[in-house]
């Protein structure tokens, strides 16, 4: 094949991804910057200044809120990783890892507010765990007092970040274990008389990390920002920034939209001071590696740390399972009320009315999420069949160019991208949601697609053909053959 | 709960990048013999807020009245924030949109309208008292129906309904409910942990700030003009010092606030709560009637009265089917409509009507009418306060945040 051909072949798909990932990041954040800079010409803001800045600043607790955000992003991310790195060193290989696995993959569907709803409704002190032991075990026939969620510190908000990133973090490790040839070194270092977490950090870690870095700092930047579950377990007194941006975009006064903008930019420099925090620690932890593994300690006796990680896991997936079940009976209680273990009477009016109200709402919603998912699924499957043909893998920068949506901040650039869509006169349309969707759809269709095929090889380019079709069944898209330690 | 803010931030977006500035002007409209003719064929977008299960099953029965009637089709878009709505509107003038706007009809008070108005987005003065059964408002004996937090209406806005604050408690825990601020923070000083209030600028929230600064500012009258930022500070320190003291003994030691009414009703029937409160005085009856709440909740009011107002329907100046929209609000405050919305059955919304100018077989639809065991009576509910100032709100809502929002 010649040259130009073979890259005539490839450009296309990555043009096109290019232009449907990176112009509307890039044009969302300028339609964030001109207002954050005050220039607002509708509203006769027309000099440029900092005040925007300095008036999200100055809000009560800005400092608090910023902290916040750092904070619980980064104790959820670290948190999450070393769960799931603990977790695939103690248990890799096993079939106890397989099942574990085989249940956390369609928990990646659970929207991350039902699942900080289910985790509210277990352990609030009016929560399903207080009704369980209530009030034979504890006196209480009315709920204690105690500050549980929402506490000013985000513990909770930490909480259910982690057990919502666990699953994804998990997959994410288990798409790209099998380039490592975990079995034969892991073999290799147990024959060396390591101790199964010490043996994997010692020598799959330093292959497995650099693949699942962009993932991971994919997390840092949704938990620095994220809205949902802020709202549902996060601090009110202050609030973390991201939902306080919201909050500005909501007021009636135009005004605030300038101070709002400013302080989603705020937001990115938040995000990526704390990915900056996260390069210096992995540098540090590189350190301690090279310190570590020629210290000789071999650390034979990890039992009980293996199953103390198993008991985290287990919690996670039994508090997910549990929260929802939760959520379920509360779908169809009627008059449930302290200390009642199990609602009164049971009905199925809040699902008639839900369904009612929203008949239209779920059709479109399905319609929109098609209406993404297919023609990302077509370019993605486009831009791996060129490169198997023309015997190539993903460059670095198509594949860092589809992560940027999932690196900046949502709410710093989705209010911009509006701009440029009234701009084209499809504002407020379902093409407009669609393709904005379209951003986000993008990348995680290529992470589920591709991640095991960084390397290319003759047998990656079978796979990959053969994955083409199961795909997309029953199990979801990360619980393809393919993750299974045997391939 | 993303797609929502979402939406409306994206519709606020609209505003900050349009470079129009024509001004469009409103037609002279009113009510003619030609509206049901005109309004004949038309979808009316009505915009309300869609929380309570109840109110859009309500909604959903007048749309279908008014289909098979006058053969106006009603689609009820359900909003999270009216302010969302007004951001709308604003963005579609800034962008020209003078003509075919999105929203044809909103359910609206307070700040809201107040914006809408002075920005001159809203329909001509005058069409709400055109109404056929404008005769009916009890312009006389409900005052704010005509002055919506202290802003004449103009006949820019159709009342719909009344609402006046009322405090729930369970006869199980308090034997006598506190009846005034000095009673509650007692209560909450004999029982710290049972008290709280949604967190400002939540609605509620700021309203029960409202009841307070009434009960406690020096000069009342104060209230009805626009708030003096030089004075602000001084008028409103026994308000703060008042709730420094409550806050010491509110629910979760005051470090976590509710976020909305919903959220509060749950607390009281959960029992973290000894009295919550709401701004319909049929709520608690409502809510026991659809198990939402133990029917052991009874409601009551402060012994000098509680804040109360009117909730309108207004038509924005672009609106695509004004005629369809008059019918609409028409029609709303028909006797027929107003007896089925005060029935807490069905919603439980105070009339805006004069039960003494209804002929006989109207009034006595509402003299049927079952309030519920947990409703007061007129007599009982006593002196409606008027609402503050709107400029009252965001500068309260501002020093609240000030003060405990940011540890």
């Amino acid at each position: 094949m010649a040259a130009s051909q073979t890259s005539r072949l490839i450009l296309w798909p990555t043009t096109m991804i290019a232009f449907f990932v990176g112009i509307p990041v890039v044009v969302g954040l300028a339609g964030t910057l001109f207002p954050a800079l005050g220039y607002l010409p509708a509203l006769g803001h027309t000099d440029l200044s900092f005040k925007p800045f300095q008036d999200a600043l100055a809000a009560p607790g800005m400092s608090t809120s910023i902290l916040l955000s750092f904070g619980t992003g980064l104790a959820a991310t670290a948190l999450s990783l070393l769960l799931v790195l603990f977790f695939t060193a103690s248990w890799y290989g096993t079939s106890l890892f397989q099942t574990v696995s085989r249940v956390l993959s369609p928990l990646l569907a659970v929207p991350h507010a039902a699942a900080a709803f289910g985790l509210a409704f277990l352990v609030a002190p009016s929560g399903f765990l207080m009704r369980l032991i209530s009030p034979w075990a504890t006196g209480y026939d009315r709920p204690p007092d105690l500050l549980i969620l929402n506490d000013p510190l985000g513990l909770a908000m930490v909480l259910g970040l982690v057990a919502k990133e666990v699953p994804f973090l998990l997959l994410v490790v288990l798409a790209a274990m099998p380039q490592t040839k975990a079995r034969e070194m892991t073999r290799v270092a147990a024959n060396l008389g390591y101790g199964s977490i010490r043996g994997f950090f010692a020598v799959i870690i330093p292959q497995l990390y650099p693949q699942i870095r962009l993932p991971v700092f994919a997390v840092l930047a949704y938990s620095t920002s994220v809205v949902d579950v802020a709202i549902i377990l996060g601090p009110t007194t202050p609030a973390p920034l991201a939902p306080r941006i919201l909050e500005w975009f909501f007021e009636p006064a135009p005004a605030m939209w300038l101070q709002a903008s400013a302080a989603a930019l705020l937001q990115v420099v938040v995000t990526a001071s704390a990915m900056l925090f996260w390069v210096c620690a992995e540098t540090v932890m590189r350190l301690v590696y090279r310190w570590q593994v020629t210290t000789g300690d071999r650390a034979v006796q990890d039992f009980s740390l293996r199953w103390l990680t198993l008991g985290f896991i287990g919690t996670i997936l039994v508090a997910l399972l549990f929260g929802f079940t939760v959520l379920a009976i509360w779908s169809v209680a009627r008059g449930w009320w302290f200390p009642d273990t199990l609602p009164n009477t049971f009905t199925l009016f809040h699902w008639r009315m839900a369904i009612e109200d929203n008949a239209m709402t779920i059709w479109i919603t399905a319609a929109v999420g098609l209406g993404a998912s297919l023609p990302c699924l077509a370019l993605v499957l486009w831009l791996l069949e060129a490169q198997t043909r023309c015997r190539r893998s993903t460059g670095k920068a198509v594949k860092g160019l589809l992560f940027v949506p999932l690196l900046v901040p949502q709410i710093s650039f989705l209010f911009g991208l509006h701009v440029l869509f009234v701009w084209l006169g499809i504002g407020g349309t379902y093409l407009a949601v669609t393709l904005a969707h379209l951003v986000f759809v993008l990348p995680y269709v290529f992470l589920a697609f591709s991640d095991h095929g960084i390397i290319w090889t003759q047998d990656m380019g079978k796979s990959q053909r053969l994955l083409a079709f199961p795909i997309g069944g029953s199990s979801g898209p990360f619980a393809c053959p393919c993750c299974s330690p045997r391939c | 709960m993303r797609p929502t803010s979402l939406k409306s931030l994206l519709a606020s977006a609209a505003l900050c990048f349009s470079f129009a500035t024509s001004l469009g002007s409103a037609n002279a409209d009113a009510w003619t013999d030609d509206t049901l003719d005109a309004a004949r064929g038309q979808t009316v977008y009505f915009h309300a807020w869609g929380g309570e299960q109840r109110i859009n099953a309500y909604i959903d029965w007048a749309a279908k009245e008014i289909e098979q009637r006058y053969g106006v089709t009603v689609e009820h878009v359900k909003v999270s924030e009216t302010g969302a709505v007004v951001s709308q509107v604003v963005g579609e003038k800034t962008a020209g949109r003078d003509k075919g706007g999105s929203v044809d009809l909103v359910w609206i008070n307070g700040e809201n309208f107040a914006t809408l108005k002075s920005q001159g987005l809203l329909s001509a003065p005058g069409w709400a008292q055109s109404l056929p059964n404008w005769k009916y408002v009890d312009a006389e004996g409900k005052p704010t129906v005509l002055n919506d937090f202290t802003v004449p209406t103009d006949g820019q806005e159709s009342p719909w309904g009344m609402a006046q604050l009322v405090f729930m408690y369970d006869t199980r825990v308090l034997s006598e409910p506190p009846r005034s601020l000095e009673a509650l923070a007692a209560l909450t000083e004999r029982q710290p942990g049972r008290f709280t209030y949604p967190q400002p600028p939540s609605f509620y929230g700021t309203t029960f700030l409202k009841q307070a600064l009434i009960n406690l500012i020096v000069d009342p009258d104060k209230l009805s003009k626009p708030v003096n930022a030089d004075t602000f500070e001084a008028e409103t320190r026994p308000l703060f010092a008042y709730l420094d003291e409550l806050h010491k003994n509110l629910w979760r030691g005051g470090e976590v606030f509710p976020k909305n009414a919903a959220q509060l009703r749950l607390l009281l029937a959960d029992g973290e709560l000894d009295v919550a409160f709401s701004f319909n005085p049929s709520d608690a009856s409502a809510a026991i009637a659809n198990n939402e709440l133990p029917n052991t909740i009874r409601t009551f009011v402060f012994d000098g009265g509680t804040i109360g107002n009117t909730h309108f329907l207004a038509i924005p100046y672009n609106s695509s089917a004004k005629e369809g929209a008059m019918v609409l609000a028409n029609f709303l405050l028909s006797p027929e409509a107003q007896a089925r919305k005060q029935d807490p059955t069905y919603w439980g919304d105070p009339t805006v009507l004069n039960l003494k100018s209804l002929d006989a077989d109207d009034r006595a639809a509402f003299d049927r009418l079952d309030l519920g065991i947990a409703t007061l009576t007129p007599e009982q509910l006593g002196n409606t306060l008027p609402e503050p100032h709107p400029s009252w709100v965001t500068a309260l809502e501002k020093a609240w945040v000030e003060r405990y929002g940011g540890n």
